[in-house]
């Protein structure tokens, strides 16, 4: 008996019995919660923010696990094409840019989620062009994540070094409301001759080595439709005709040609901006005062007080002889059509796009404009949203009333964005803009051809 | 009799091998001819509909696609017989024995061991036109900067000389190992009977070095023709479509465009001009032999 209890045979057999409970109690606890695949961003703070969503949720949820799939911008597009082809049913969640709903859609790739969300919680829930935005015929396909809006954002040490007068702005230490960000944005909006007049001063070879060390001016998504859009439609030219169907006459007008011969002036004739920079790259010249001018999302603004940048905000510049235009749209998250946990899926979805506490939490960590209705009335109300930067928000809700337009609303928008941006990196890089912009109208129309 | 069961067996040996190469070369040629005379119905939840020659047709009207061919048949004119010459030479270099070859051997193993996204993106550093390394060699020349892989003369070439980097070096591992097979006493005899350092090169070894040249021709050419990663990388298939090869312009239909039907029809066309290809080197070797 002493044999059979010594310190040397129990402590095998103990360790042995305490692997085994181990083993099962984590087969069992696997076999018990339920995990979600999310294919989404990896791009900047995104990853992060949707983190903190997750721990709240699982708090809630603990039967419930999210897992991301992360890829970079471009990469999740084709990852979503290949994954969703092939049927794959690990995935459960998908991040949609807005114009792809209807394309998602029609190829099956989405779930519809009316059955779980009522057609008065989708009114009251989100602001109209948001929710009409994730719908598809009588559908409710994507739950909208967040807005977006687009920002003029001048580096006040780099304009002051180089004794250039900035233009009327949100500044730190001042308090703002809506009415004197409406008067800024109506009254002292710069155009883009202004901005060009300013980066030509701004830009400089601090070293006197023949490289330039500080840019004028710099756009946040370089050659992406999101952003250039607003160049011509803002000398009122639409990329598409109504019907979405038809880029002949529109993409190679002549406002379009004009608006980019502009953009390659940027970079080839006034040499303000620099050349042979990705979008995931043009935030951090910008955050590490490399350019002085920089127009870009509001999701900027946090990542640019992190870095210890001195900044101010002003409205989004426009042509002169044309009208102000920002950008706007942004996520939303669909349901997986071929997923096996379609509820819990959409329970997630709710938790992140409709509930109060899902959805402040992802406001206040990633800082992008909300599309509920409850935050957007709490940033016009709150005192909070008075003081440099969170007044931005205001001044995001007035363009969203008054300059924002959506992109295109066409079943060829996965061809038409990429052929927009590999035609303006063209552009950049020296090609003529008639010649890039006939070739990709002529492009585009081969492939909105299919769906007349 | 005896013979019928000698080539049964034959054949059972052979099974594991044919069945393999019908499972991983076969098949997949199969579905992609069968995907190329698909298209997706968007109007039916991307439901697979047979068009016939549908994509082909529309294929060869398509002017982008045609670029691509021009660009895809350029660069392998140029990387090809470039990349094979390189191969040779360090070769030649590598077989010759002195103090200190050991270290230039080393040097030739290099761009081996470099996996090709990562030299893909040392070379984007280096090429970079803003603060790149080689414009900065050019202005002690007082040569101005160039900007490279943003501009359509140069891009292709830039594609090129980081894929040669690269290739030769591999490639060199085989013609080397071919270098080594030849006899001695022969180079001696020829040595002896006068020939010249050249004419040793043309006459002996360059043919006793037939059959991995043939092996490195071959397979080099294959894998150009189906060259993506630099593209990938590196330009996406500009400026202009100047380095859209027809392997990037397939992966942008099927994974960017969602069209798999024309994709895989680009596949077809690029399996042809291989085929082609590599038909063409053979033939030239065998009229040689003859």
């Amino acid at each position: 008996m002493k044999i059979l209890f010594s310190p040397f045979r129990l402590l095998p057999v103990s360790l042995c019995l305490s692997t085994a409970a181990l083993f099962l109690s984590t087969v069992l606890a696997a076999r018990a919660a339920t995990t979600l695949h999310w294919l989404t961003l990896s791009d900047g703070a995104w990853p992060a923010s949707v983190k903190k969503v997750i721990a709240a949720f699982e708090a809630e949820n603990p039967d419930i696990k999210v897992e991301l799939d992360l890829y970079p911008f471009r990469q999740l597009f084709e990852t979503i094409e290949v994954r969703m082809k092939a049927e794959d049913s690990d995935v459960d969640l998908i991040s949609v840019d807005v114009p792809l709903v209807a394309s998602y859609t029609v190829r099956g790739y989405l779930a519809p989620l009316n059955e779980y969300f009522t057609n008065e919680e989708i009114e009251k829930t989100w602001v109209k062009p948001s929710w009409q935005a994730g719908m598809y015929k009588e559908n409710f396909m994507a739950a909208p994540q967040n807005s977006s809006s687009q920002f003029f954002y001048i580096n006040r040490k780099l304009f002051q070094q180089a004794n250039v007068t900035p233009p009327k702005a949100l500044d730190p230490g001042k308090e703002t409301n809506y009415d004197q960000i409406a008067s800024i944005a109506k009254d002292d909006r710069w155009t883009w001759e202004q901005v060009v007049d300013a980066a030509k001063k701004l830009t400089k070879d601090t070293k006197g080595d023949g490289k330039i060390d500080v840019w004028g001016f710099e756009f946040d998504q370089v050659s992406r439709l999101y952003q250039l859009q607003c160049l011509g439609e803002s000398l009122g030219r639409s990329l598409v005709s109504p019907d979405g169907l038809k880029a002949e006459g529109y993409l190679n007008s002549d406002q379009w040609i004009k608006a980019a011969q502009w953009y390659a002036d940027l970079f080839n004739k006034w040499k303000v901006s620099p050349k042979n920079v990705s979008p995931a790259e043009s935030p951090d010249l910008f955050a590490s005062g490399k350019v002085a001018m920089f127009v870009g999302g509001e999701w900027n603004v946090p990542r640019f007080q992190e870095a210890g940048v001195d900044f101010a905000i002003a409205p989004f510049p426009y042509f002169k002889e044309g009208r102000p235009v920002t950008g706007t749209g942004s996520w939303h998250v669909g349901v997986a059509k071929g997923s096996s946990h379609k509820a819990e899926a959409a329970k997630f979805a709710k938790f992140l796009t409709e509930q109060e506490e899902g959805s402040k939490i992802w406001f206040e960590a990633q800082g992008q404009l909300p599309a509920t209705q409850e935050l957007l009335t709490a940033i016009e109300n709150s005192e909070k949203y008075r003081s440099f930067p969170k007044d931005a928000y205001l001044l995001g809700v007035y363009e969203a009333r008054n300059s924002a337009v959506f992109r295109p609303v066409t079943p060829g928008y996965l061809q038409l964005e990429d052929i927009f941006f590999s035609t303006f990196e063209d552009i950049r890089n020296g090609v003529d803009p008639k010649q890039a912009l006939d070739g990709a109208a002529e492009r585009v129309d081969r492939f909105l051809a299919q769906f007349k | 009799m005896k013979r019928r069961s000698e080539a049964l067996v034959a054949y059972w040996m052979l099974a594991p091998a044919l069945l393999a190469l019908g499972i991983f070369r076969i098949y997949p040629i199969a579905v992609t001819c069968w995907g190329s005379l698909c298209t997706e119905s968007f109007a039916h939840a991307g439901k697979l509909l047979f068009v016939g020659l549908a994509n082909y047709l529309d294929l060869f009207k398509d002017p982008i696609f045609w670029k691509s061919v021009w660009v895809t048949i350029k660069l392998n004119i140029v990387i090809n017989p470039l990349q094979v010459c390189l191969a040779l030479l360090l070769a030649v270099m590598a077989n010759q024995r002195f103090r200190g070859i050991g270290f230039y051997r080393l040097l030739f193993f290099v761009p081996i061991g470099v996996s090709l996204p990562i030299a893909c993106i040392v070379w984007r550093i280096m090429l970079d036109p803003n603060n790149g390394l080689i414009d900065s060699i050019l202005a002690l020349g007082r040569i101005p900067a160039q900007p490279f892989l943003i501009n359509q003369d140069q891009a292709l070439w830039c594609i090129v000389a980081i894929a040669t980097w690269k290739g030769a070096s591999f490639w060199m591992i085989f013609l080397w190992a071919g270098l080594q097979d030849v006899p001695r006493e022969v180079q001696e005899a020829a040595q002896i009977d006068g020939a010249s350092q050249t004419q040793r090169f043309f006459r002996i070894t360059l043919p006793l070095i037939k059959r991995p040249l043939l092996f490195v021709l071959v397979t080099d050419t294959a894998v150009n023709f189906l060259l993506f990663v630099p593209m990938f990388l590196l330009t996406r298939g500009g400026p202009a479509y100047s380095t859209n090869v027809l392997m990037y312009e397939a992966y942008k239909s099927g994974f960017t465009y969602g069209e798999m039907g024309r994709a895989l029809t680009i596949v077809m066309v690029l399996l042809a001009l291989v085929m082609i290809a590599v038909v063409a080197q053979f033939s030239l070797f065998q009229r040689e032999k003859v």
